[in-house]
C-alpha cells in the first residue's frame, strides 16, 4: 500500500512539475481570447459532469437500499429512480447546450 | 456547420417548393437556401406527421371493442399498462378526477414526441427534435395550454392566485419566484429534449468515426489490421440503443412533467 501510494505521487508530481521544467523563456505566445473560451467551457463541463456524476451516484445508492429493503416495491422504485436519473442527467446537458451555443 | 441535406429533404423540398417560396415571401422572410427552403428538420416533422397520420387512420378502422388486434393491444399499452407508465395512469395519479380532458393533447404531444426521437434509427431519417427549433415548439404548445387549462379552470384571478403562494404575507417573495420558474420551465423543457437527442446522435456518429479511424489506421500498418473491422460493427450499435432509450426515456419525461405542470394549476381543492 505505501509502495503504490508512493508510486502514485511520484507519478503527480512529474505530471504537475512538468510544464515548468519544459518552459521557454518568451516561447509560447499569449493565449488569445478564442482559446480562453474553449479552456474555460472545457474546465466548466468538466465541474458540470462530476456535480451530476456525485448527484447520480447517490440517487442510484438511495434506490439500492430502498429496493434492499422493501423487494416488493420494486415497480415504483425503478421508476422514481430512472426519472431522477433523467432529471439529473439533463442538469449537465444544459451545461452542453452553453458550450454548444458558444463555441 | 454546413448542414447536408437529406434524401427526404430534396423530396419534400420537390414538391413543395413553390409554394414554400411564395407563402415565404408573402412574409418577406427570404430562406438561407433558396433551392432547398424547407431544412431538414421541417421536412422530417412533415414525414413524421404523414406517417402517424397514416398510421392511426389505418388503425382506426380497426378498432374493436371485442377482438382487439395486436396493434391494438399495443397501443392501448401507452395508454395504461401494468408499469403504470401510460399516460392515462399518468393522468389519474396526478391530476384524479378530471383527468381525461386533458388526455387529447398531453397524449399527443407524446406520441409525437416519441415518434420525431424514434425516426432517427431509420437510416437516411434524422430525429426533427434534434434542432433547437422543434423541441421549442412543444414546449410552447404545452406551457400555453397548461396556463390556458388553469385560467379556465380557475379564471384569470384565480390563476394568478395560484402565483402568490400559500400565505399572503409571502406573495412578495413567491411571485417573482414562481413566475420565474414557470418561465425555467419552457426552457428547461425545450432544452432537455433537444439536448438529450443531439447528444446521442453525436455519441454515435463519435463512435462510429473513431472505430472507423482506427480500423483505417490498423488496416494501413499491415494486413492482419483489417481485422479490427470487428470494432466499427461492434461498438457503434450499442450508441443506437442508447439513443432509442433516451429517445423512450425522454418522451416519457416530455408526458410526465406537462401532467405535472397541469395538475398543479387543476388542483382540486378540498
Amino acid at each position: 500500500m505505501r509502495k503504490v501510494w508512493g508510486l502514485l505521487s511520484a507519478v503527480a508530481i512529474t505530471l504537475i512539475a512538468a510544464p515548468a521544467a519544459f518552459a521557454q523563456t518568451g516561447g509560447i505566445a499569449a493565449p488569445s481570447p478564442t482559446s480562453w473560451l474553449v479552456l474555460t467551457s472545457g474546465i466548466a463541463y468538466a465541474i458540470a459532469v462530476a456535480g451530476c456524476a456525485i448527484a447520480q451516484g447517490k440517487a442510484t445508492v438511495a434506490a439500492c437500499e430502498g429496493l434492499a429493503r422493501n423487494p416488493s416495491a420494486a415497480g415504483a422504485i425503478r421508476l422514481a429512480l430512472i426519472l431522477g436519473l433523467v432529471f439529473i442527467e439533463s442538469l449537465s446537458l444544459y451545461m452542453f447546450a452553453v458550450l454548444y451555443l458558444k463555441l | 456547420m454546413e448542414e447536408h441535406v437529406l434524401g427526404v429533404t430534396k423530396l419534400v423540398n420537390w414538391a413543395l417548393r413553390k409554394l414554400t417560396l411564395v407563402f415565404l415571401s408573402a412574409l418577406h422572410v427570404h430562406p438561407e437556401n433558396t433551392e432547398y427552403p424547407i431544412p431538414n428538420h421541417i421536412a422530417m416533422e412533415l414525414v413524421v406527421f404523414v406517417l402517424a397520420a397514416i398510421f392511426f387512420l389505418w388503425l382506426k378502422s380497426r378498432l374493436s371493442v371485442d377482438s382487439p388486434g395486436g396493434t391494438q393491444q399495443c397501443m392501448e399499452a401507452m395508454l395504461t399498462n401494468p408499469m403504470g407508465v401510460g399516460v392515462q395512469d399518468l393522468l389519474d395519479d396526478l391530476i384524479g378526477h378530471g383527468g381525461e380532458k386533458y388526455l387529447a393533447l398531453l397524449g399527443s404531444v407524446g406520441i409525437f414526441v416519441l415518434a420525431c426521437n424514434l425516426i432517427s434509427v431509420v437510416p437516411g431519417f434524422m430525429s426533427p427534435t434534434a434542432d433547437h427549433s422543434v423541441p421549442l415548439g412543444c414546449a410552447v404548445v404545452v406551457f400555453l395550454y397548461y396556463n390556458w387549462s388553469g385560467i379556465r379552470k380557475n379564471g384569470p384571478i384565480g390563476h394568478v392566485k395560484h402565483f402568490l403562494g400559500p400565505v399572503w404575507w409571502l406573495a412578495w417573495l413567491m411571485l417573482p419566484i414562481e413566475l420565474v420558474s414557470n418561465a425555467f420551465r419552457l426552457l428547461s423543457l425545450t432544452v432537455r429534449l433537444w439536448v438529450n437527442m443531439m447528444v446521442s446522435e453525436i455519441l454515435y456518429g463519435l463512435f462510429l468515426g473513431l472505430t472507423v479511424a482506427l480500423f483505417v489506421a490498423l488496416g494501413r500498418l499491415s494486413p492482419l489490421g483489417y481485422a479490427s473491422v470487428v470494432a466499427p460493427l461492434a461498438l457503434p450499435p450499442v450508441f443506437i440503443l442508447l439513443h432509442v432509450f433516451v429517445a423512450v426515456l425522454q418522451a416519457f419525461v416530455f408526458t410526465i412533467l406537462p401532467v405535472l405542470y397541469v395538475s398543479q394549476v387543476v388542483a382540486a381543492d378540498h
